[in-house]
């Protein structure tokens, strides 16, 4: 089967998968900048699965998503008001932070792992570079609370909340609580984080088949590289199966001068688990260098000459990747090609997303 | 055209089966649908959990008071600075062995605030059983942000792997190597699970068509160290993750319900 025959069914059936979903109320295709988006509700594309986490028992508003967004970038949250969630997630870097292998929290404390970016976190299963939280609105109380991070307690975090006579007004509206509380302000920044889908790229308008959209020729050479040695652990359309692998890295000591177990961490019983990290996606790869889990590799062509030459025989190593990923120079650059296509520049420039 | 024929069927499949949403489940409420059809009608159930060491009071180390030094089944001497715990999902069973959920569903007993009090509406019956579980079961685990007893603002919650610590029990022994021991016993599923069921028969039923019942229990925190598995302070003195020795400790508290009384 040729490749633009293998698209133009893929782009049958995505249309197709559109309609279906189209003919529910949600999840329609346009996506809308969400200034336009009267209704307020998730929008994502036909080629996206079905999301993980549902707004059931957490009714997604623009005034929760408002108070998300405010939380996410004050300062307040922090036990010294010096760092807020964005100090480590900028949105300028797809909300990662870009050009730090690991980022400073509280008092410039260093942590051990490389900061990752925040969107589809709709479609996240676990969280973390080892997954040690199961679930969105539980995720940020390790941040807030961390030593090396904005190194506060709940309990500090509540009360610097209500001190703010606005936010009062803002729990009482969103969430009819006469106080800011936990679940308040988790449910707040759960609204935020869901919100923010990056499904506007390059490759995700070829996917609907929105038309004056097409791969180049090396990118079109590229995605037939990535769906040969990259699918499948990162699985399209997310990039990410969300599984823990190892992925051949040298057992470096981390900034604490430990060798990071990683899912080891929080399944330590299971040696088998040693050294495996959630795959990451491959979206949005320009906005946010350093990669790996200590941010060790500069770029991706860095990346990509790690799994053509360096990778290395550890306990755990992922199968498909016992002799490295064998690539050309070509090959390689027609890869780059392709992965320059999942750049959401919109999603990046998106001022509702940025600090209030 | 034949191919579009096939193409609007594709569709209209698409469209048909798209809509059907999975039916809402909700297991979490703290009220299941089931309960709207009970009437809560009969007298309450007022419930207290009384902490001791054996026969003895358990009493604090604080920083104003030095504790009292207590002896584990191996003569190993300690003093408490930390005893609580979660108790879940109460229920009565009635003489025909049909279930009453109680509500609140969810409490930490912390005996360093002394007796634990809670009072549940009950139906009108007699009732032979109580039990719930000690520990959060694994539904609220898995479910993000929650309420109440179970906000994570209490401080019995990991947040670097998501789930409740079920129980917690810490103190200073002259036999550990730094002076101290820390129990935080979690883990909701599997191997580890450290969420362990409780059963209080009584001897004789009672009812709650005519009266109010008191029931207090008592707990014994020395059987922590030996109710189902022999822990040595000295060798286990730090568990803060799921494991062999917090399943062991887990087995262990199931049986720290030793005694109750009625009135």
């Amino acid at each position: 089967m040729t490749s633009s025959r293998l698209l133009k069914i893929l782009c049958t059936v995505s249309v197709t998968c559109f309609m279906g979903i189209a003919s529910c109320k949600k999840n329609t295709v346009p996506l809308l900048s969400p200034e336009q988006d009267e209704a307020w509700t998730i929008r994502y594309p036909g080629h996206f699965p079905a999301p993980v986490y549902s707004f059931e028992n957490n009714p997604l508003t623009r005034e929760g998503f408002e108070l998300g967004r405010k939380l996410f970038f004050d300062r307040i949250l922090s036990a010294n008001n010096t760092v807020s969630c964005s100090s480590c997630h900028l949105p300028e870097a797809a909300f990662a932070q870009r050009g730090h292998d690991l980022s400073h929290g509280i008092k410039g404390n260093l942590g051990i792992r490389n900061s990752q970016p925040v969107f589809n976190m709709l479609w996240n299963t676990s969280f973390f570079w080892d997954g040690g939280s199961n679930h969105i609105e539980v995720q940020p109380i390790n941040p807030l609370t961390h030593p090396d991070e904005m190194g506060n307690t709940l309990e500090q975090a509540v009360k610097a909340v209500n001190e703010v006579a606005a936010y009062r007004e803002a729990f009482k509206k969103v969430f009819n609580k006469d106080q800011a509380d936990t679940e308040g302000i988790m449910k707040a920044l759960a609204q935020y984080m869901c919100f923010m889908i990056s499904a506007d790229s390059k490759y995700d308008k070829i996917q609907q088949g929105i038309s004056g959209y097409q791969f180049s020729q090396n990118e079109e050479r590229g995605y037939i590289l990535f769906r040969k040695h990259c699918n499948s652990c990162h699985t399209e359309p997310l990039f990410t199966d969300h599984s823990f692998r190892n992925n051949g890295l040298a057992l470096l000591p981390n900034s604490k001068g430990a060798i990071d177990l990683g899912r080891g961490v929080i399944t330590h019983m299971d040696s088998a688990s040693y050294y495996k990290f959630r795959v990451p996606t491959l979206r949005n790869l320009k906005y946010t260098p350093p990669f790996m889990h200590d941010g060790r590799y500069e770029t991706v062509s860095v990346v990509l000459e790690h799994y053509r030459k360096h990778v290395q025989q550890t306990p755990n190593l992922d199968p498909q990747l016992a002799r490295g990923i064998p690539l050309s120079d070509r090959e390689k650059d027609d890869l780059l090609s392709f992965l320059n296509t999942l750049n959401d520049d919109n999603f990046v420039a998106n001022p509702v997303f940025r600090m209030p | 055209m034949r191919r579009h024929y096939v193409h609007i069927l594709l569709l209209l499949l698409f469209a048909a089966t798209a809509c059907k949403k999975p039916k809402p489940v909700d297991p979490l409420t703290d009220k299941p649908s089931l309960v709207d059809s009970i009437q809560y009608d009969g007298h309450l159930l007022n419930l207290s959990i009384k902490n001791m060491v054996g026969d003895r009071e358990m009493i604090f180390k604080t920083s104003l008071d030095s504790g009292a030094t207590y002896y584990n089944y191996l003569g190993e001497p300690f003093q408490i600075k930390r005893y609580v715990y979660y108790i879940s999902n109460p229920k009565l069973i009635g003489a025909t062995g049909d279930t009453l959920p109680l509500y609140p569903a969810y409490h930490i007993v912390d005996a360093t605030q002394g007796v634990y009090n809670a009072s549940f509406k009950t139906m009108k019956g007699t009732y032979g059983e109580l039990i719930f579980s000690i520990g959060v079961d694994s539904a609220r685990n898995v479910s993000g942000i929650q309420t109440g007893a179970l906000d994570p603002f209490w401080g019995l919650f990991w947040d670097w792997n998501t789930g409740y610590v079920m129980a917690t029990f810490e103190g200073t022994s002259s036999l550990a190597p730094y002076g101290t021991f820390f129990y935080h016993i979690g883990g909701y599923a599997g191997e580890y699970n450290a969420v362990k069921p409780v059963s209080i028969r009584l001897d004789e039923p009672f009812s709650t068509t005519d009266k109010n019942i008191d029931l207090q229990l008592t707990a014994d925190a020395l059987k922590w160290f030996n109710a189902v598995h022999p822990i040595s302070i000295p060798e286990v003195n730090s568990v803060v993750t799921i494991g062999p020795a917090s399943k062991k400790l887990a087995d262990n508290y199931a049986k720290m319900f030793v005694k109750y009384e009625i009135q």
